[in-house]
């Protein structure tokens, strides 16, 4: 070979030179690169020997079972979380130790390891000391107090049972995210904000409140306020959130973390990650918080539930009918009050949880109303700079469309712009208040053209508020001794303080997130219109199998201009039904037409 | 057959566009140009868009077409009322471009602290519209001049990229002042300024409903001051002194100035008319569509007002504002259409695209002649060879490496065990900066969408782990793959076009990232389940990066294991970016950025080394965002919004955009300052590390971190020399020229001439 080289023979016709010049340069080049080529088929033996596979993840461990049981500490034992029974998968009663047995074998009975398997029930024999008990309640101080368990009687509570546990105190973080100064500085004036001496101070009063009345089987909690964190309210940094998260974690090892907040969904699932108990994400769908079990739950209602109720409103009130409600002209392209059949157009942001939730709302509603044009979903992008340039084309499109109802399944923010373009546009459709995404809050309600808004009817979640002086929160902060009142939005996270209060109750000495989950699905939940004898404050709060959030009932609303809030006292606002009759699922009542007032306009 | 009709086509237009030629009587070549406008708006507007979005069947593409959905007449309209304010962004844009050959930032900021200060005058205290219009005109420019003079002119002589980067600071830095102005003009009904109608006289002088919209007397104004002003800026740069000058000093600064044009005064004048520009802008767009209620302009508006510019080849008024219509009427199409707004990002990105590709044979030529000077920062010179051996000067260095070495492994501990995560994302962030230094520093490209690029290898290697299981090396193997293949997809229109115009098509990907492909709902296939996460790998089966490991005394957090990891793929950045600017390839890479033609004199492919420069940095800028999916364990779309891309490119350019160190200190400064123990907890910290502080940083350090670090070092070195009694030139000379500068500035000016006579 080297005797072609023109260098050594002196040949140098064109097809030696090329040749002579391709084998100089793939011998120099792959020499060049020899040390690569040398770590990269390193690198290929190392992945077909030893490769470098993901860790487990170890939510996998937490799996949902189909069958809806909730492992236990044992392994092959479940809790049936309908009857707090220890069962096989197979569903076989069990003891604590796996072995088949009759009925005895119940979580909690006094004694020994099942003692701490979980439930509030060391104490449930004939021994049981019930004294301290208000009826059924723990005691009857709030509008809605939680169920009565058995006085403990002492003893080993199991001590160190998960992180956050010593056998003397409980771990609660506060998860709170940077606020950003522009948007309280709009919100405080509305009273939509918080100080952090307001929290500290709310805190204070929570935690003497819940050490003194729930049992916390010789523990005592002990609330860390973290809104320290470099995790802004806004705009979104999910990476500086979850690296918050994982600090507060680290740092604090906190058993439960509470976060009155309604975004980060990845944030949360960091925390289900590492195996903490978390509470927030308003309207995720049911499906997230199974997949996330048994470290996901939410006061308010989950998002498909919400979607379901709305879709018996809809299917009970409005299916099958021409749109009432209306402007005197819904658009000159549409037709007049009344002349028309409701056709259903819903408002969604464009991300796949909530377009899925969406879906499901359109296909309940096309099942009650075969007859009618399917209801058109319009998407939007949460960006505040073209917000109002989509919200042109979305009114065309619901124009276009022939869309009678619009249902806006969205952030509190959006129907500013939408109804702004709607009435820009001569467009005077109904709006279904859908009660999620605090659009059926008085204050917020306001943000809303009112032309636009005069047309708005629905179902609220929030309950009737009280004064303010008669709220829980003032409540509980008198029980502790303490003068006034505490925050006008102090409301808000005193309700994740006394669910988490009451789910350590209900998970009895043995506190893991397993006991937690079974005593939150088994427990009978608090509150409820028919529970508290008509009492319109108090909603219906109760966990179940599939079921991880909090509130189950809603009642209807409408909106009216001259109507005065419960909150400040000022109109418009909306107007409770029924006065305030709250409804749980299947119970939605029909002939709307009766109850909500057509406007002139 | 094909060349014929390409012949007669041309003599068609040739002939056409004698029209426009200057011989011709302007009554002529305005008619001439208003058909034209009209044939051509008519064309696109009604039968390609038409087309394409309504009555053509385009079932092969279905997320784009459909017979069902014809697009009504009136959000073509609404489209073009609404893009021309896009246009009259790109209008600013063109203005500051051609005073000073940057993208301004601040362009739609500059009006509208004084504009939305009007409007809610207007709404919120009842004032008269005529009394508002004076203070949207004479507010507008008062701020756009004082920016100039007090920002601006200090930058005038800093290299292109340093100012573009202070255009972003003043655009934050007016946005708190916008907000505090509407702040203290409603007060408590700050929250009721959201929704506020904004109502002019035009709104009730005329209403008409055409089709599903409503138009009114807003928008007949809105049309008529947006194509008077494309008009009357037009014949302001043609028929005026000070417009003629305006242009002589865009197209050479230094030659205008040694021509007696007062350049000074003349960049002030632009930046007031820029300014003004915005505010009308603002103000025409509240009635029309409101104001947002936390500043005007982010990086969505800036994409559209941008590509407007761009389109417009930074030149032409008019082709500005008819392409800010299109973008506006693709805009409402797409939303109007498809239900869903996602998708105007990638049809967007197409668009501009095709549009720059149509034209680029214009483009090509020269149209950026200081493409050169978008370097930012003086390398890092090595030590002059007379020091280099000194004893002193080799226990320094060994000093100085030892302490790098120390911080870079006490880093977890330095700030914080539990914040060991966020130093592993200062490191993730110096990968993609260091990709950025390539592309941008090295090779003259700017892109303003390097964390898209990032992005699509965290979804990449993020699903293949959460999905597939796959090894973990692989996966940052295929990401890096994809990152390269994409990045020399985005590049090919910039194989003939320079400089901003790859500035984009980059932020229009980083778009397409966060509101396409990063959806479930379209790349389901793609991203990792709900409930999957991207966990960190156990290495080669032995190193578990989930698990802490003890070593003696101290604890290695699972964190922080996972930084060294990090730093490592670092360390291969840097090491891989440095041997490729030290042989031939970087050196070409130099040579593409500051005189391509010469090198194509040399014979070197110009197209392949800018495309193995967009492969390689995108490589990087992958892997680096393969390490970011490992690093949280979940894709979310708002971890990689465009404004991420920018920040990363500010980022950068603090540092020192031309230098590896520089990438790495401007990553380690604006994440990594507000995690040091002592000064975490002061109030207000991300102040310097935000608009304010880059705004201070660098007025201080014009070259960036890197200059600081050249000037402590050269300080030293300088004080070495002359305690040891040797001299050195390089030195010297530095020494002298920032003790003469304006001798200095002298020469340059000098130089530059003779560069440019020759």
């Amino acid at each position: 070979m080297r005797m072609l080289s023109p260098d050594v023979t002196g040949v140098t016709t064109p097809v030696a030179l090329a040749y002579n010049r391709r084998r100089t340069m793939g011998s120099s080049k792959l020499k060049l690169y020899r040390p690569f080529l040398a770590v990269l088929l390193a690198q290929a033996l190392f992945i077909a020997v030893a490769p470098s596979l993901p860790s487990n993840d170890k939510l996998s461990a937490q799996a949902p079972l189909a069958s809806g049981l909730v492992p236990s500490d044992v392994e092959g034992v479940f809790v049936d979380p309908e009857t707090g029974q220890l069962v096989t998968a197979e569903g076989i009663p069990v003891d604590a130790s796996g072995q088949p047995t009759g009925t005895a074998a119940r979580t909690g009975q006094p004694g020994g390891t099942a003692a701490r398997t979980g439930g509030p029930s060391s104490a449930t024999g004939a021994s049981a000391d019930m004294s301290h008990c208000k009826g059924d309640r723990q005691f009857d101080i709030l509008h809605a107090n939680p169920p009565c368990v058995p006085k403990w009687p002492g003893g080993d509570n199991g001590g160190a049972t998960y992180q956050g546990v010593t056998k003397d105190e409980i771990k609660i973080v506060f998860f709170g995210s940077t606020p950003n100064p522009a948007v309280d500085a709009i919100l405080a004036p509305q009273g939509l904000a918080r100080t952090e001496d307001d929290e500290r101070a709310l805190f204070a009063a929570a935690q003497d409140f819940v050490n003194k009345n729930y049992e916390l089987y010789g523990r005592k909690i002990k609330i860390v306020e973290r809104d320290d964190n470099p995790c802004p309210q806004t705009p979104p940094d999910p990476p500086a959130c979850i690296e918050a998260a994982r600090q507060v974690v680290a740092e604090e090892k906190p058993f439960m973390v509470l976060w009155d907040s309604g975004l980060y969904p990845t944030v949360f699932n960091e925390f289900a990650r590492l195996g903490v108990v978390t509470f927030g994400g308003w309207h995720f769908s049911a499906e997230y918080f199974t997949d996330f079990r048994p470290f996901r739950y939410d006061v308010f209602m989950d998002g498909t539930k919400s979607v379901r109720m709305l879709a018996e409103y809809w299917c009970k009130n409005l299916a099958g009918k021409n749109a009432t409600h209306t402007g005197v002209r819904i658009h000159n392209s549409i037709g007049a009050r009344g002349t028309v059949r409701r056709r259903l157009g819903i408002s969604v942001p464009d991300v796949d949880a909530n377009l899925r939730t969406a879906r499901l709302l359109a296909d309940l509603v096309e099942k009650c109303d075969p007859g009618a044009k399917p209801p058109f979903i319009r998407p939007y992008q949460s960006n505040i700079e073209t917000a109002s340039q989509q919200a042109d084309a979305t009114a065309a499109a619901y124009i276009d469309a022939g869309v009678t109802t619009i249902a806006c399944l969205c952030d509190p923010i959006a129907p500013a712009f939408g109804t702004r373009s709607y009435t820009k546009n001569d467009y005077y459709p109904e709006h279904l208040v859908a009660g999620i995404g605090l659009l059926d809050f008085d204050k917020l309600g306001r943000l809303y053209e009112p032309s636009q808004w005069t047309h708005a009817f629905g179902i609220s979640h929030l309950q009737v508020q009280p004064r303010h002086e008669d709220s829980d929160a003032s409540r509980m902060w008198r029980a502790t001794g303490r003068s006034g009142t505490p925050c006008q939005s102090c409301n808000l996270p005193w309700g994740y303080v006394a669910l988490a209060a009451s789910f350590i109750q209900s998970a009895g000495p043995d506190l893991n997130p397993l006991n937690v989950e079974r005593g939150a699905l088994s427990g009978p939940g608090v509150g409820g219109w028919k529970q508290s004898g008509g009492n319109p404050h108090v909603p219906r709060i109760s966990f179940g199998p599939g079921d991880y959030t909090g509130i189950d009932d809603l009642k209807e609303v409408y909106w009216n201009e001259s109507t005065a809030s419960s909150i400040d006292g000022a109109p418009p606002s909306y107007v409770n039904l029924n006065g305030g009759r709250r409804y749980e699922e299947g119970e939605l009542p029909g002939g709307f037409e009766q109850r909500v007032p057509v406007k002139p306009q | 057959m094909r060349s014929e009709i390409r012949r007669r086509f041309g003599d068609a237009v040739d002939r056409w566009s004698r029209f426009f030629m200057p011989e011709t009587a302007w009554p002529i070549r305005a008619g001439a140009a208003l058909a034209t406008g009209l044939v051509a708006y008519l064309m696109l507007v009604e039968i390609v868009l038409q087309g394409v979005f309504g009555r053509i069947d385009l079932a092969l593409i279905p997320a784009i077409g459909s017979r069902n959905a014809p697009i009504p007449r009136e959000i073509f309209l609404n489209g073009a009322v609404v893009g021309s304010l896009y246009g009259l962004i790109g209008l600013g844009l063109i203005l500051v471009y051609r005073a000073n050959r940057i993208i301004n930032f601040a362009q739609a900021q500059l009006g509208a602290v004084a504009a939305s200060a009007a409007l809610m005058l207007l709404t919120f205290r009842n004032w008269a519209y005529l009394a508002v219009i004076p203070l949207v005109l004479i507010g507008g420019g008062a701020v756009g001049g004082t920016v100039e003079m007090v920002f601006v002119r200090r930058f005038s002589r800093s290299p292109r990229l340093i100012l573009t980067v202070v255009t972003i600071g003043i655009g934050l830095v007016l946005q708190a002042l916008e907000f505090f102005t509407k702040k203290w003009i409603v007060g408590d009904q700050f929250l009721q300024s959201v929704a506020a109608q904004y109502k002019t006289p035009f709104s009730r002088w005329w209403s008409q409903q055409i089709g599903t919209l409503t138009f009114s007397g807003d928008h007949i104004f809105t049309l008529a001051v947006v194509i008077g002003l494309a008009v009357g800026l037009a014949a302001f740069f043609r028929y005026t002194d000070l417009g003629i000058a305006v242009r002589a000093s865009s197209e050479n600064r230094d030659r205008a100035s040694l021509l007696g044009i007062p350049v000074k005064r003349v960049s002030t004048v632009v930046w007031t008319l820029a300014a003004v520009l915005s505010a009308i802008g603002v103000f025409l767009r509240g009635p029309l569509v409101g104001i947002p209620i936390t500043g005007f302009v982010g990086p969505t508006l800036l994409l559209y007002g941008l590509a407007a510019a761009v389109i417009a080849r930074m030149k032409h008024m008019y082709v500005a504002i008819a392409a800010g219509m299109l973008i506006g009427i693709v805009e409402q199409s797409v939303v109007f259409t498809r239900s869903a707004p996602g998708l105007v990002s990638p049809v967007l990105l197409v668009v501009i695209v095709i549009a720059l590709l149509a034209q680029r044979s214009h483009l090509a030529r020269g149209l950026d002649p200081a493409a050169g000077s978008w370097q930012a920062a003086a390398e890092l010179r090595p030590v002059p060879l007379e020091l280099r051996d000194l004893p002193v000067v080799r226990r320094a260095r060994a000093l100085l490496q030892v302490v790098v070495g120390l911080v870079v492994v006490l880093a977890p501990w330095i700030v914080g065990s539990a914040r060991a995560d966020t130093a592993s994302r200062i490191a993730i962030v110096s990968i993609v900066g260091v990709s950025l230094v390539i592309l941008t520093g090295w090779t003259g490209q700017i892109s303003l969408g390097q964390w898209g690029i990032a992005a699509l290898g965290a979804a990449v290697a993020g699903g293949l782990a959460a999905n597939h299981n796959w090894d973990f090396f692989l996966t940052i193997a295929v990401a890096g793959a994809c990152g390269a293949g994409v990045a020399v997809l985005i590049g090919l229109p910039a194989l003939r076009i320079q400089g901003l115009f790859l500035a984009v098509t980059t932020l229009a990907f980083a778009f397409t990232m966060t509101d396409f492909v990063l959806r479930r709902q379209w790349f389901s296939w793609l991203l990792p389940e709900q409930r999957a996460f991207a966990d960190r790998p156990n290495l080669y089966g032995v190193f578990d990066l989930t698990e802490p490991t003890p070593l003696g005394p101290v604890n290695v957090s699972a964190d922080a294991k996972f930084y060294y990891l990090c730093v490592l793929f670092l360390g291969l950045a840097l090491y891989l970016a440095r041997s490729l600017r030290k042989n031939r390839s970087g050196r070409l890479l130099i040579g593409v950025r500051d005189n391509p033609r010469l090198l194509q004199a040399y014979g070197v492919n110009l197209a392949r080394t800018r495309l193995a420069a967009f492969a390689i940095s995108g490589f990087i800028a992958a892997i680096g965002g393969a390490l970011f999916a490992y690093q949280f364990g979940q894709i979310d779309p708002d971890a990689f919004l465009p404004q991420q891309s920018v920040a990363i490119f500010l980022m950068t350019v603090i540092g020192g955009a031309s230098s590896l160190t520089g990438a790495v200190l401007g990553a380690v400064y604006v994440l990594g300052i507000p995690l040091l123990p002592v000064l975490r907890d002061v109030q207000f910290i991300e102040l310097l590390t935000s608009g304010f502080g880059v705004l201070l940083i660098l007025m201080a350090l014009p070259g960036g971190l890197i200059e600081g670090l050249y000037r402590l070092r050269d300080g030293w070195l300088r004080r070495v020399a002359e305690r040891q009694g040797i001299h050195v030139p390089s030195l010297v000379a530095d020494s002298l020229v920032l003790d003469n500068s304006d001798e200095q500035q002298v020469v340059a000016d000098a130089g530059v001439s003779m560069e440019a006579v020759r």
